[in-house]
């Protein structure tokens, strides 16, 4: 997985966006795969603890959100605009 | 439905975009439902004792309170020492301190329903009073009102 390293400018094939919008699970979960770094920053929190030292640590009900909430995009996501 | 190589590559990029949108408002909704939560949110141990109070509600039961009867109403004493104190007053006398400041009446509308004069009405409320005082040791002015 060196395309994950780098995953900002890759883009997912289509044969895998086309599995997955029509429910096929690996497919999703490829895409799921591949937005995960991006998922885990989007979910990174700064907490404080008692004595006020900022932590960096992923909120994991964030994180499942995010998830959920892109699994069903996914599979309203249509090919063809105009059809 | 066949797609050329150069709307392939529109589609992934679509797709792409749509994902990070997805992922990036949804984020956003969430922090900001937090920061909508947290100004609201306070902690209970720094609740003042007022605000604590809403919180909860004592259960009121009859046998607490001490029941006297006057004409045709019944009027509940919570507190012990009044209720004793009440009790070994006579009965005209304590008519009138319950109907006055239990049931908030004038000392005209007392007069009428014991069939009285209301002078008569001022002068045992008087010397209740001072009796309850008595009574209830009081020494500080105008608790034996109460």
């Amino acid at each position: 997985m060196d395309k994950a390293q780098n995953n900002k400018h890759t883009l997912l094939p289509f044969s895998v966006i086309e599995a997955a919008t029509t429910g096929n699970v690996d497919a999703i979960n490829a895409v799921l795969k591949h937005y995960e770094p991006y998922i885990a920053a989007l979910a990174t929190r700064r907490l404080y603890d008692e004595n006020g030292v900022p932590h960096l640590c992923v909120d994991d009900e964030l994180r499942k959100t995010l998830e959920i909430k892109l699994i069903t995009k996914i599979l309203s996501f249509e090919l063809v605009k105009a059809a | 439905m066949k797609l050329s190589p150069s709307q392939m590559k529109t589609v992934r990029h679509q797709f792409d975009s749509l994902c990070r949108k997805v992922l990036r408002e949804e984020s956003r909704n969430y922090i900001k439902q937090f920061a909508r939560r947290a100004e609201k949110e306070v902690n209970l141990s720094e609740l003042s004792e007022t605000e604590l109070s809403q919180l909860y509600v004592m259960d009121e039961y009859p046998s607490d309170s001490t029941f006297f009867d006057v004409l045709d109403y019944r009027v509940a004493v919570k507190d012990d020492r009044l209720a004793d104190a009440l009790a070994a007053l006579p009965s005209k006398k304590r008519d009138v301190l319950l109907l006055s400041y239990f049931l908030d009446m004038s000392d005209t509308e007392i007069a009428e329903k014991l069939k009285v004069v209301g002078s008569t009405i001022h002068r045992r409320r008087t010397s209740s009073l001072k009796e309850l005082k008595l009574r209830l040791g009081v020494k500080e002015d105008g608790q034996g009102t109460e």
